[in-house]
């Protein structure tokens, strides 16, 4: 690893957890459960989304993950302008400006909220907000969202369980993000009581981030899905806000492991369900040439070898962007639209060329 | 015999021949949907009279709801009462027969077979019930204090035997009855219907082959003018012998089934593959039938009655039957793309190729079609009511959500709705009448389960009112001749007190699972847990249908719990304390008079009537909106929508005796757009059979398509959904059916 990269590494990596370890040690802070989950790996799965993450894509579809604190998401379609969040909000980060654009004192909501027409706009204070879900919880119209809840392992373990008796044909549970790793004490004791119960544990990371962490978590993970955005170091930097470095010096590391794993239990872990499947966000104009796509397929058929079962292309799609301007965020990618079938198709060839004799499966979707 | 004529190079094909016969069925549709307007029920596969002799009537339908219907006009009805109405095994098997006699004929000359059905007999029936004949007065209060729906005047809704018919023909039922009349000389009346309807099927057959012979005369093809000849040389045959042949099998079974279909809506056609499986055997063997001309008769069938019928399950010693024919069957519904009922056995001895079969078929077509039944629990579940193992397998799919033991089973199935709303809101006005006594959630369930009590005790009343009284007002006199024991005794299939059939397990099943689990669990967290509004206060809002001060903050309050189907949720538990406390009311005694009763929970259509009637509920549910529908949670129940949820939840309130408690259950397209999808959906369907759930109806919707064709349904003929336990064309339904469905797909967003 060059110098360079290393204190990129460092600094991404301090920020954030700084922020989580303010959490007691075991505590994941949870975005989102998703059931009948068919896209995180084989079968049928429950996927746990943690918070967190230390690359910044523009074209995440799920912007909330991002941050690693609790964040409060704002939808104006649901709002009813009732103004109860404002009454409830104990630090006055919360506010309402009248149609000339002047704040709303706290003892004229009663008039306001009878006359909505009169509202101007909201005003979300996010230094004085300390994410209390004060007024989340008087938010019957469901506006407003706490982003980021705590779960201990034992309940996300409940939350994994509930549909156990549908994880078959490789299906099972996946921890994702954001980057899990943000979280890893928390994301490798997960992974492991759930290996334990006899769940078929995924790990879905972007492999950005310290080995020892991103090793102990895989350890625990039967399947890990490894997304590749990138292939050229300063477009990577230049769309993620890090460089692909350290994500290739794991890949390569992860490889090795698994292969080592594979030989060393050969009957139970040389089926698709395990290993590595590598998964590649095809972003038009931002990554999806062909000759990206070539670097990316070379890197995986040389510094992977064996270990990747699977190689799926994921065409990019919008749904980030309303949540992005929930969150109050601006959006990046305005312009850029999902990809074509015929185009998905083409590089799925591509691939499938680039893969000849490896034994890999390539899937398009 | 004659074999069909096989289609060659410069002939027309079997595709050729279905695609100009489904062409024609897509018009009838049409005009069906210009003339009738909205059809909230099964499409049925009616053809509307020619115009000439078409007249249009309000009327109420085979399932009890108030329809408009074409009639054909010109045919008198004989009356034996001041009312105006016929009452009566004779004069029903009389009027029907003229009815049968006056039929138009209907020969398309692509079909391999012989006619269409184009009117309601109870249309023409122009008082249902005899009116001297009343329940008690303080029924007729209780029934309407809980807003009971059937029992009364039940007509069909369980299911024949076709291979008592297959075996006779009309000429061996004749035979039969001759037989048997003697034996019974009290029951004269009740053998002259039954003689009238075989006489009148034997007429409009003739028509029908008139109609062949004349449209033979003029036919230019001369391919098709064999055909025509064929049409009209099998039913001469089937005008008194038993059918021989594949085809003649599947045109007599057509026959019987629309004049069952027209005399009280029944559509029961029990267990097709097991019922053509000999001749096809027979024929393969032969060298004298192919596949593709097999699944050409089937089709032919199918497209003329939208009948109920299972592929596969057990025999009565437990082997799976799955056969090749119960694979061109489902070839045969593939091909068509019209609604077709047709449900897949799934259990741990079932083709696991036929499930598989089956759910190709549901996300090519995307027509809700097929559905799937879970065996192994419903015949576990049947079992518990006394019955051997060895007749429980013999239960046959063979209507929206339910079995029946065919020709031996008197069911009332899918006509007996009791909805939780009544007794819910009964008890809770109760409760907070009462100034003397502090409101709690024990109180309120108490008498939640007080009232409920008194509305399944009136059910079990009506019940043994309607056994004792509807064989002499509209007996079964069609699906009496494919039953044991009708003409045998001389009893109508209703006739319970006199054992007319072997068995009656009589339905009951329960309406508004969710609406009323989601209030008592919206009550226990704001009112009780957290205290954000009194009980009086909620009274207050209820009364005022949330359009009082605050009211639509309350509402979405009360609305925005942990609902059923979330999973663990105060809602999940209510709803199956729900389920338990209505199976054990309606189990832990027969009714008055010993009927045996079997719960479910289903709702049908009649989500839309039972809400109407009911005034605002504590899960933030308007005054007049719809109740829930079956077993299944409220839209929205999960941000994920998951399936899974759904399945889990559903089958953990499962009343467990035989009866269901259906999944209706919407999917995205893009969930099986690989084989990776279809291996999912097999999964989610084995598991929640697995794990106690007993039937799911699974539609593949695709968002974007229902919400454009909601808005312009014309635009879209051939989009069908599966709107509950029944398919339907989507634009021959109401707008407010239409917005069900699109309240099940719009949820998750």
């Amino acid at each position: 690893m060059n110098k360079a990269t290393d204190s990129t590494t460092t600094a991404v990596l301090a920020g954030v957890e700084s922020a989580i370890k303010t959490e007691a040690e075991l505590t994941g802070r949870v975005f989102d459960i998703e059931r009948y989950s068919t896209h995180d790996g084989p079968g049928i799965r429950t996927t746990l989304f943690l918070k967190g993450c230390y690359l910044r894509c523009v074209w995440c579809h799920n912007p909330e993950s991002m941050n690693p604190r609790p964040e409060l998401m704002y939808n104006a379609n649901n709002c009813l302008l009732d103004l109860g969040c404002m009454a409830a909000c104990p630090h006055g980060a919360l506010q309402f400006v009248d149609g000339d654009g002047a704040a709303i004192a706290k003892d004229r909501i009663d008039y306001f909220s009878a006359h909505t027409d009169e509202i101007g706009g909201r005003v979300y204070d996010i230094d004085r907000c300390a994410r209390c879900g004060a007024c989340v919880d008087v938010c019957y119209a469901k506006a407003l969202e706490i982003v980021g809840r705590s779960f201990s392992v034992e309940k996300a373990l409940a939350e994994l369980e509930r549909d156990r008796p549908f994880y078959k044909n490789g299906g099972g549970i996946t921890i994702s993000g954001g980057e899990p790793l943000c979280q890893h004490r928390f994301v490798t004791e997960l992974l492991r009581r759930c290996k334990e119960s006899g769940l078929h544990t995924a790990l879905d990371t972007t492999a950005f981030g310290q080995w020892q962490p991103l090793r102990a978590a895989a350890e625990q993970a039967e399947l890990v899905l490894l997304d590749l955005k990138h292939m050229d170091s300063q477009q990577h930097l230049h769309w993620t806000g890090v460089d692909n470095q350290p994500i290739l010096d794991n890949a390569r590391r992860l490889a090795a492991c698994v292969v080592q794993r594979e030989r060393s239990h050969n009957s139970k872990y040389a089926q698709q369900n395990t290993g590595i499947w590598v998964r590649v966000p095809t972003i038009p104009t931002i990554n999806d040439s062909a000759q990206n796509m070539r670097a990316t397929a070379q890197f995986v058929r040389e510094e992977m070898t064996g270990a990747v079962k699977v190689v799926e292309l994921l065409a990019y799609h919008k749904l980030g962007g309303a949540k992005t301007e929930r969150l109050g965020r601006e959006q990046v990618l305005q312009n850029i639209k999902s990809p074509s079938k015929e185009h998905m198709s083409a590089l799925k060839s591509l691939w499938e060329t680039e893969l000849q004799g490896t034994g890999i499966t390539v899937n398009a979707r | 015999m004659t074999t069909t004529l096989q289609p060659s190079a410069e002939q027309l094909t079997f595709a050729d021949r279905l695609k100009a016969i489904r062409a024609a069925k897509m018009e009838q549709t049409r005009l069906k949907q210009e003339v009738i307007g909205a059809m909230d029920y099964d499409d049925w596969a009616m053809i509307l009279p020619p115009e000439e002799v078409r007249e249009m009537v309000q009327s109420i339908s085979g399932s009890g709801v108030e329809i408009n219907d074409a009639l054909i006009s010109g045919i008198e009805m004989q009356s034996n009462h001041p009312s105006g109405g016929f009452f009566g095994p004779k004069i029903c098997g009389a009027n029907f027969s003229a009815l049968l006699e006056a039929h138009t004929p209907y020969i398309d000359p692509n079909s391999s077979l012989a006619g269409g059905y184009m009117v309601n007999f109870s249309s023409y029936r122009k008082v249902g019930w005899n009116p001297d004949i009343k329940p008690p007065q303080d029924l007729q209060q209780r029934r309407k204090k809980y807003q009971l729906v059937g029992g009364i005047g039940a007509a069909q809704h369980f299911c024949q035997d076709l291979q008592i018919g297959l075996d006779l023909g009309w000429g061996g039922l004749l035979d039969k009855i001759a037989r048997y009349r003697p034996r019974n000389p009290d029951r004269a009346d009740f053998y002259d219907g039954l003689e009238d309807v075989i006489r009148g099927m034997q007429v409009w057959t003739a028509t029908n082959i008139a109609e062949a012979r004349r449209l033979a005369q003029s036919e230019k093809s001369e391919y098709l003018r064999q055909n025509l000849e064929e049409i009209a040389a099998v039913n001469e045959r089937l005008l008194i012998e038993a059918p021989k042949t594949f085809r003649e099998a599947c045109q007599w079974i057509l026959f019987f089934d629309m004049a069952a279909r027209m005399y009280n809506g029944s559509g029961s056609l029990g267990r097709l593959d097991q019922l053509l499986a000999p001749y096809y055997e027979r024929e393969i063997a032969d060298g004298t039938l192919s596949d593709e001309e097999a699944i050409f008769h089937i089709a032919c069938l199918l497209v003329r009655d939208t009948a109920y019928f299972q592929l596969g399950g057990p025999d009565a010693e437990g082997r799976d039957i799955t056969s090749r024919v119960s694979h061109l069957v489902l070839e045969a519904s593939r091909r068509l793309k019209i609604p077709v009922n047709v449900g897949i056995c799934v259990g741990d001895q079932t083709d696991p190729a036929l499930l598989r079969q089956g759910v190709e078929i549901l996300f090519e077509n995307k027509q809700g079609v097929p559905k799937f039944l879970g065996i192994d629990r419903t015949i576990e579940g049947f079992i518990r009511n006394d019955i051997d193992l060895e007749v429980a397998r013999t239960r046959a799919y063979s209507g929206c959500h339910w079995s029946a033991i065919p020709g031996r089973e008197y069911t009332v199935n899918d006509c007996v709705k009791i909805s939780f709303g009544p007794a819910f809101d009964i008890a809770l006005r109760e409760m907070l009448a009462d100034k003397d006594t502090e409101p709690t959630m024990d109180k309120l369930w108490s008498g939640f389960s007080y009232h409920l009590g008194l509305a399944v005790d009136a059910m079990k009343e009506s019940l043994d009112f309607h056994l004792r009284h509807m064989q002499n007002i509209f007996p079964e006199m069609v699906i009496n001749l494919l039953c044991h024991g009708p003409i045998e005794k001389g009893l109508d299939a209703s006739a319970g007190f006199e054992q007319g059939l072997e068995y009656y397990n009589l339905c009951i099943d329960a309406c508004a699972l969710a609406t009323i689990a989601d209030s008592f669990a919206a009550i226990e967290q704001r009112v009780v847990a957290e205290k954000r509004l009194s009980w009086l206060e909620l009274l207050d809002h209820l009364d005022n249908n949330y359009s009082g001060p605050n009211g639509e903050l309350t509402r979405l309050m009360l609305k925005n719990i942990e609902r059923y189907g979330s999973g663990g949720s105060r809602a999940d538990d209510y709803a199956q304390r729900i389920s338990a406390l209505f199976t054990e009311l309606v189990k832990k005694s027969p009714t008055p008079e010993g009927f045996t009763c079997i719960p479910g929970i289903f709702s049908w259509a009649n989500t839309i009537p039972l809400g109407q009637s009911l005034g605002a509920t504590p899960n933030g549910r308007r005054a007049g909106e719809a109740i829930s529908h079956g077993a299944n949670p409220d839209p929205g129940y999960r941000a994920d929508g998951a399936p899974t949820a759904m399945a889990v939840a559903i089958a953990a309130v499962q009343p467990g005796y035989g009866n269901t408690a259906p999944v209706q259950m919407e999917l995205d397209p893009g969930h099986a757009s690989d084989a990776a999808g279809i291996d999912n959906a097999i999964n989610l369907i084995e598991t929640h059979f697995a794990i106690g759930g007993t039937q799911i109806n699974l539609n593949i919707l695709d968002k974007e398509q229902v919400l454009a064709a909601h808005k312009d349904p014309s635009k879209y003929p051939d989009l069908v959904v599966r709107v509950t336990g029944f398919s339907a064309f989507f634009a021959s339904l109401s707008p407010e059916f239409r917005q069900l469905v699109v309240d099940r797909i719009i949820a998750d967003n």
